[in-house]
């Protein structure tokens, strides 16, 4: 009963937060990029098994595994993997959850085309919104370095052919594979993502 | 790097919600402990999210990412992100990139016509053209001497409902006066007297006739640009006034379509009016004093339903005054 209180009472502290840095770094010192990028595969997991609450989803997990840090060094898998265990754990649980964070797959089905529709009737607000985001984006690729402003705008202009060969052009002028290309431009519009997601919710 | 390729068709049944329960599991574990896994997996939902977005997904697959995939607020959220993304890549792309695109150079008259496409058609189609200029040259001969105002006022006529069809367009100029002449980029071999001068030819002194207004109009055909092709030079006198652009493409996806006049630094120049597709080209004409000696591009961009924007080609050119 103790253990099961002292589990719903217990709260990450600055202490343990920096142990699961140090743990999530192996020994690397990544200045917290490790970190986000779990916390950005944790939410993308609970996303992809359209769980309400992906965010709040990926905290407790990470609560968890910073709570199981602290009562033990974790020796037994590689970080990865050790969060991936947690997570399946935390997501089966929501599914027997009270408050039903997740959506049956009927629902899914019918909230999906209930959003379309209304894509497709809010154009005004999606106007307003597409204009902030494009603001936003200035903003944003404008602190890229030019080389990955350069990337990301070339790498999403055009359709089909023209699109084709501007990549292939752009991975020959940067000496790499297109797949490397692919991966490096996923990359830069992730941070451009994120930038432009804070920045849309300040203006 | 590990560069493993992944079954591209898996990891979209995998986005979209329609892999099999044990593969899911598999793909799971992978998306947190395989690098190489994770970016190719990020790379894939956003090649994914940009399909849709290009109408390139096939009909099982749109049905899914309209259904499935649009259900979760973030992903709704990254497709909103993906869309603004492509819109400013459409109006910020650096030229640079597009030039090392290969233009088409040579087109010959007769293949710009497609005449010879059918063989029987195109042999048919060379003898009518034959008789037509026997019988052009018959009829000339015939009104020799006659004051040379006829083919002014023809030529007048023609530049004078040119120019009412262009003012019928929203916005800017369009042209249906088109010279089919072949523009290579060794334009400086191409003798001034080829441009179609709408100048009046000499009149005799003594007849009382109006001279129609000077509009020299220099026209050029930009093909579908293609990688590894230098960049066209375009060569015009000083005398000219209208630049018609004859712009070379397949795409038939819109009603509508725009063209946008870029400089080197992206800055548009000039915009036209709503242009539609002709015989798988589009002509658009702008003043020529908008060109100074610099490369250009001329953006064309197809207007979709929503009223954007949407950019298909880049021609670019570089604009040289005799």
């Amino acid at each position: 009963m103790e253990k099961g209180a002292s589990k719903k009472n217990w709260a990450i502290t600055s202490e343990s937060f920096n142990r699961l840095l140090d743990w999530l770094d192996e020994g690397e010192n990544s200045d917290g990029q490790r970190y986000l990028e779990m916390r950005r595969r944790l939410v993308a997991y609970f996303d992809r098994k359209n769980c309400k609450l992906p965010d709040e989803l990926a905290d407790e997990t990470l609560n968890r595994v910073a709570r199981r840090l602290e009562e033990e060094n974790i020796e037994s898998e590689t970080p990865a993997k050790y969060c991936y265990i947690v997570a399946r754990f935390v997501f089966l649980e929501s599914l027997r959850g009270a408050d039903k964070a997740n959506v049956p797959l009927d629902d899914i089905l019918q909230k999906g085309q209930e959003k379309q529709a209304q894509i497709s009737n809010n154009t005004d607000d999606e106007r307003v919104l597409r204009e902030k985001m494009l603001d936003c984006l200035e903003h944003c690729t404008g602190k890229l370095e030019a080389e990955n402003r350069e990337i990301i705008i070339n790498y999403y202009y055009g359709e089909e052919r023209v699109k084709i060969e501007n990549r292939r052009a752009l991975a020959q002028k940067l000496g790499i594979s297109s797949n490397a290309l692919s991966i490096r431009a996923c990359r830069i519009r992730d941070k451009l993502e994120i930038c432009v997601g804070k920045c849309a919710k300040e203006t | 790097m590990n560069e493993r390729e992944y079954n591209k068709q898996a990891l979209i049944d995998y986005l979209l919600g329609s892999l099999p329960d044990e593969e899911v599991e598999a793909f799971d574990e992978l998306s947190f402990t395989d690098e190489n896994f994770s970016d190719v997996l990020k790379a894939a939902e956003n090649d994914l999210i940009d399909a849709y977005l290009h109408h390139e997904l096939t009909d099982a697959d749109l049905e899914k990412f309209k259904t499935y995939y649009l259900s979760s607020p973030l992903r709704r959220k990254k497709v909103n992100f993906a869309k603004s993304l492509q819109k400013f890549a459409g109006e910020n792309v650096a030229p640079y990139v597009v030039k090392a695109e290969k233009i088409v150079e040579k087109t010959s008259f007769w293949a710009s016509l497609n005449v010879f496409a059918n063989p029987v058609f195109g042999w048919s189609a060379a003898a009518v053209m034959l008789v037509l200029i026997i019988l052009s040259g018959v009829w000339f001969s015939g009104k020799f001497g006659k004051p040379e105002t006829d083919v002014v006022s023809t030529q007048e006529t023609l530049t004078n409902k040119g120019l009412s069809e262009q003012n019928e367009n929203t916005g800017a100029a369009t042209q249906e006066i088109a010279n089919s002449e072949n523009k290579s980029p060794e334009i400086e071999k191409e003798k001034p007297n080829k441009t179609p001068n709408i100048e009046p030819a000499r009149t005799p002194k003594s007849e009382k006739t109006v001279v129609p207004p000077k509009i020299t109009v220099a026209s050029f055909i930009l093909n579908t640009p293609l990688r590894g092709a230098g960049i066209q030079t375009i060569k015009f006198s000083k005398e000219t006034a209208l630049i018609l652009m004859t712009l070379k493409t397949e795409s038939q996806d819109y009603k509508n379509y725009q063209v946008a006049l870029v400089d080197e630094s992206n800055k548009k120049i000039w915009q036209s009016g709503n242009l539609k597709i002709r015989n798988e080209s589009i002509n658009v004409s702008f003043p020529a004093n908008l060109l100074k000696p610099r490369i250009y591009s001329l953006i064309l961009s197809g207007i979709g339903n929503d009223g954007d924007a949407e950019p298909i080609s880049s021609y670019s050119f570089k604009a040289v005054r005799k």
